[in-house]
């Protein structure tokens, strides 16, 4: 049972009122029977007590009587009767007082009129006693002892009278005062509880009034906030009519708080203020008039137009609708949605645009591109990619099996599997497949997808490119490249074989030759030794020049089998090799902290052999030959300007002497092969070596170059990548 | 796994010759590391078989007290060069105290028997010693040099490649790869 | 010297070069048995078949059939042959290819030389480094030599 339902319901509210209504009259009109009650009882009680009262005057009266009655007879007194008629008359007026009293009460009344007969007796017999005594007859004495004597048996009857009526009226007031305790026992509480009743249903109303005002006044704060706090300005305008009856004008009645912030006019100024006062543009953009009609038919109608307000144009929407007397009117801040319809539009526009670039750029690109919905087969294919495949955009329905038609039919195999590893794997799908367009020319094309999940569905987006021209280019690429490495090869055994196929008939030559100047020289005249001599001196050249060629060759130009190479044991090694040499030329070489390289080993023992055997060979004869070998680690724009360098970092080894030196105008033939500076019969040599250092250096990815002064020495620079 | 052996000469010889003879059912005596007697003489035939038969170990029979002094003269070189205070000698005087002749006629011996002469025979020994040491062992050229008792590394290096045509870093580049394909 | 001769082969397919050979071993003091082949086919067939053992085979690299590579590489393979000391004898190649050549089992490497007396200069010196081998107890594994 919803007790807070049945209490807020208006209906139960009003039954609940009736009810407590009639239990408040049920209680107050038992209370007032009750105190009604009481009442009664006490006035009996009071009654009982006033007849007590009076039965003791009477009585006391009648006392009196008796007593002055003695008294009289016993001082002869005249004065009794006086005094008789007084307390008769006291008596009776008392009598009376009983009699009244005891109206109701039949028991008295009995007594009563007992006592009254009793009373009368006395009465007379009081008479007769006053008539006695003055009398003198002889029998008086007699007759007034027997008036006396009933006198006495009157008062005791009276007495006993008294007594009966005392005890009845203590019964009755015996009676009376419990049945009075017995009322003074309920009636507090019957009030009590009346009150306490009252009270309870006063608290409830007041509880339920009260919560109803705060509920009320919640409600309104409530309210109140949302007025104020709406985005919305909310204005009530209560219009003013002129003496025809027409609006000509409205008033602010109330305005949230946001009018402030739109117009920047403060709430306080706007309330109470003109509508043609305080906006008077709204006379005339028609507002005003909006307003009218609504006031007029009770329409709710709106209207959007722009204003300026704190200099900057705000578009508003105000709606209006009846309340009462007046119009309440919602006002909505619509710029940002008028902006942003603005901006959509422009967007739109731009948007419009870009896909017609994008659409242009396909077809200049040469690619296509589509959106698939794999899951709910629902696949998108641009114009251009319609075009790759030789027919017209729409040509067909866009979806994967019409795709697939055009696709070669030794890579349809090929393409569904990519395109399903596609659909499942996270990353970027690339597949290459051969199509067939519709006038039968071959193309290759590269697709590649991506799976993205848009609002929870997986969507495949893939661009088509057509790599025909590439394919083609590549495959004539790879043609020529390995028409060049066939060459290459060939070039290389051809310099190999022929080097080495040309030393062995020149090797005997020589080996002919010695045999004959050992075993046959004497069968030889000068001249014919001589002429042996020159023939041994120009195929020992030929030999060198050979074995310099095959060397030359030798170097290839690829780095396989490059290794950290350690400068300084390499060096060592060299001077062993060249130990002799060394030797014999007494020649010091100093070599100084060398970096460890990447190179080639046998390469690197080339060139710098070379290097140091020139040293040697060039050495001058006059003094103390000697090669200082220095290393340093130098920047890309510390090298010289005509090496193009790539790497980060260069070592720079310098290797000079002391030797006879060259013109520096020399500096770089000397590097070109078969260039010699002198002639053979001076210093002996092929012209290749230098030529080898600078390959060598070259397939290095490195730089040789050379210093020199004749006379002082030379100095040969080798610049490698760290 | 590596297992470093050495072995005494003499032992090694007498143990074999011992197995042979023995073998062979001679009647013998070993009197030095160079004679053996027999009890009679042998024939042509059981000499050659004896001859044979010690030749797979590298023993053979000489017959010429020239050959033999030749190789008494090897083995003191090879003494001397096993001995690390008598490398300090010279060559000469120590073979001519130990052998009690004169250097001169020694070396003439030699030359004739063997083509090369006690120097160069001195240096094959030392440079074969090298080997050894660089093929296996770990220790450096340097350390190398000083136990041979060479005057420095470039002396030894020289030597090395005189004789063998190589430095001694290529051979040791040669013997490292030769044990990687296991020949 | 012993009474020992030594018995040589030469695998070469140049007629000149096995000509000059013989004639420069000829001239050499140390008695010599030589044994010639045209090609490395003809010379392991010989090896597989003869009984004498040889003391020293010289190989030329560039022959046809089978070349001097290829016979090195036999001869080391083959339980009998693989203590043979194997000369290479050949015209002049790259470091690497000697290197090769030693590290494949080669004890000497000649260089082809060009002048007579080098030759038996070279020969020379082979075979008595090679005869030290034989009779002073020196390391055959250890046997390297190059001229």
């Amino acid at each position: 049972m919803d007790f807070n339902g049945i209490i807020s319901s208006t209906k139960s509210y009003k039954i609940a009122l009736v009810i407590a209504i009639a239990l408040l009259l049920l209680l107050s009109s038992i209370s007032y029977r009750q105190i009604i009650n009481m009442r009664n009882s006490a006035d009996l009680v009071s009654g009982s007590l006033l007849v007590d009262k009076e039965i003791n005057n009477l009585f006391s009266k009648f006392s009196l009587i008796e007593a002055s009655g003695y008294k009289s007879l016993i001082v002869n007194d005249s004065t009794f009767k006086d005094t008789y008629s007084v307390y008769k008359n006291e008596a009776e007026t008392s009598f009376k007082q009983l009699a009244k009293l005891t109206q109701d009460i039949p028991e008295q009344r009995q007594y009563l009129d007992t006592i009254n007969h009793w009373r009368d007796s006395l009465d007379i017999s009081l008479n007769n006693i006053n008539n006695y005594r003055g009398l003198l007859e002889e029998d008086v004495e007699d007759k007034l002892m027997a008036e006396v004597v009933k006198m006495a048996s009157i008062f005791q009857k009276l007495a006993s009278l008294k007594l009966g009526m005392s005890q009845k009226k203590d019964v009755l007031f015996r009676e009376r005062i419990n049945a009075y305790k017995t009322e003074t026992f309920f009636t507090p509480f019957i009030s009590l509880l009346l009150v306490l009743f009252s009270l309870t249903v006063f608290l409830l109303a007041f509880v339920k009034i009260n919560n109803s005002r705060k509920e009320l006044l919640s409600a309104q704060g409530f309210v109140d906030n949302i007025i104020s706090n709406s985005n919305n300005l909310v204005n009530y305008f209560k219009p003013i009519i002129d003496e025809n009856g027409k609006v000509i004008d409205f008033i602010f009645e109330y305005s949230n708080n946001k009018i402030e912030e739109i117009t920047g006019i403060p709430t306080k100024q706007i309330i109470g203020t003109k509508l043609s006062k305080s906006f008077p543009i709204t006379m005339t953009n028609g507002l005003f008039d909006m307003y009218v009609t609504c006031l007029n038919t009770g329409k709710v109608s709106q209207l959007t137009r722009p204003y300026i307000f704190k200099e900057e144009e705000v578009w508003l929407k105000s709606i209006v609708s009846k309340l009462e007397m007046g119009v309440n009117v919602t006002t909505i801040d619509v710029s940002q949605e008028k902006h942003a319809s603005e901006n959509l539009k422009k967007l739109n526009e731009s948007l419009f645009l870009k896909n017609a670039i994008l659409n242009n750029a396909e077809v200049v690109a040469k690619i296509g591109s589509f959106t698939s919905y794999p899951e709910m087969g629902v696949t998108d294919m641009s114009d251009n990619l319609y075009r790759l495949l030789g027919v017209k955009p729409g040509d067909f329905e866009p979806c994967l099996e019409n795709l697939m038609t055009y696709v070669h039919p030794d890579d349809v195999q090929k393409f569904k599997k990519t395109f399903a590893k596609g659909i499942s794997s996270k990353g970027i799908t690339e597949v290459t497949y051969r199509i067939i367009t519709k006038d039968k020319k071959r193309r290759y094309f590269k697709s590649t997808t991506l799976m993205i999940v848009e609002n929870g569905t997986k969507k495949m987006v893939g661009v088509i490119q057509n790599i025909t021209q590439s394919i083609k280019k590549d495959k004539k690429l790879e043609q020529k490249n390995k028409a060049l490495k066939l060459i290459n090869t060939e070039l290389e055994s051809f310099n190999r074989v022929a080097s080495h196929d040309l030393q062995e008939p020149l090797r005997k030559i020589q080996m002919f030759i010695s045999l004959l100047s050992e075993t046959e020289r004497n069968n030889f005249s000068e001249k014919g030794l001589a002429y042996l001599d020159k023939i041994d001196n120009s195929t020992e050249r030929m030999q060198l020049l050979i074995k310099n060629l095959l060397t030359y060759s030798r170097i290839d130009n690829t780095l396989d089998g490059i290794q950290p190479i350690d400068l300084n044991n390499k060096m060592k090694k060299v001077k062993d090799n060249l130990s002799e040499s060394i030797k014999e030329s007494n020649i010091t070489i100093v070599e100084n902290n060398l970096p460890t390289i990447n190179g080639i080993p046998f390469q690197i023992e080339q060139l710098f052999t070379n290097l140091i055997s020139n040293a040697i060979k060039y050495k001058k004869l006059t003094e103390g030959a000697q090669i200082v070998i220095d290393a340093t680690k130098v920047k890309p724009n510390q090298l010289p300007t005509p090496f193009n360098n790539t790497e980060n970092a260069y070592y720079e080894i310098k290797i000079s002497d002391n030797g006879i030196g060259f013109e520096q105008e020399n500096a770089e033939k000397i590097f070109n092969i078969f260039e010699r500076l002198h002639q053979k019969t001076e210093y002996s040599g092929t012209g290749i070596g230098l030529a080898i250092c600078k390959k060598i250096v070259d397939n290095h990815h490195g730089y040789i170059c050379a210093t020199s002064k004749i006379g002082i020495g030379s100095t040969f620079y080798i610049y490698l990548p760290v | 796994m590596k297992i470093y052996v050495t072995f005494n000469l003499n032992i090694t010889r007498n143990a074999i010759l011992k197995e042979q003879l023995d073998r062979l059912g001679f009647d013998y005596t070993i009197e030095n590391t160079q004679e053996i007697s027999f009890k009679n003489k042998l024939t042509t035939e059981q000499e050659s078989v004896l001859a044979e038969s010690l030749s797979i170990y590298g023993i053979t029979i000489i017959d010429n007290q020239k050959t033999e002094l030749v190789q008494r003269i090897k083995d003191t070189i090879n003494e001397m060069l096993a001995d690390d205070e008598a490398n300090l000698y010279k060559i000469s005087s120590y073979l001519a105290d130990k052998l009690n002749y004169s250097y001169a006629y020694l070396s003439n011996i030699f030359s004739e028997s063997t083509y090369t002469s006690i120097e160069n025979f001195v240096i094959l020994k030392k440079v074969d010693q090298a080997k050894e040491l660089i093929a296996n062992t770990d220790l450096t050229l340097t350390e190398i040099a000083y136990r041979l008792n060479y005057s420095s590394v470039a002396h030894l290096s020289g030597q090395f490649k005189k004789t063998t045509g190589l430095t001694p870093s290529t051979f040791q580049k040669i013997i490292k790869k030769r044990k990687e394909f296991n020949i | 010297m012993s009474l020992k001769i030594l018995n040589i082969l030469l695998a070469d397919d140049d007629e000149d070069d096995r000509w000059l050979f013989q004639k420069a071993l000829s001239d050499l003091k140390i008695k010599t048995n030589l044994s010639l082949f045209k090609n490395g086919k003809e010379l392991m067939e010989h090896l597989i078949r003869t009984e004498t053992t040889p003391h020293l085979i010289f190989l030329d690299l560039n022959m046809p059939l089978k070349n001097g590579m290829e016979c090195l590489t036999e001869i080391r393979s083959s339980c009998n042959l693989k203590a043979i000391p194997v000369a290479i004898y050949s015209t002049s190649s790259s470091e690497k290819d000697i290197e090769n050549t030693f590290v494949n089992g080669a004890n000497i490497y000649i260089n082809k030389p060009s002048n007579f007396a080098d030759l038996k200069n070279a020969i020379d010196k082979v075979l008595q480094l090679n005869w030290q081998y034989h009779t002073s107890n020196l390391n055959k594994d250890n046997f390297l030599f190059r001229i």
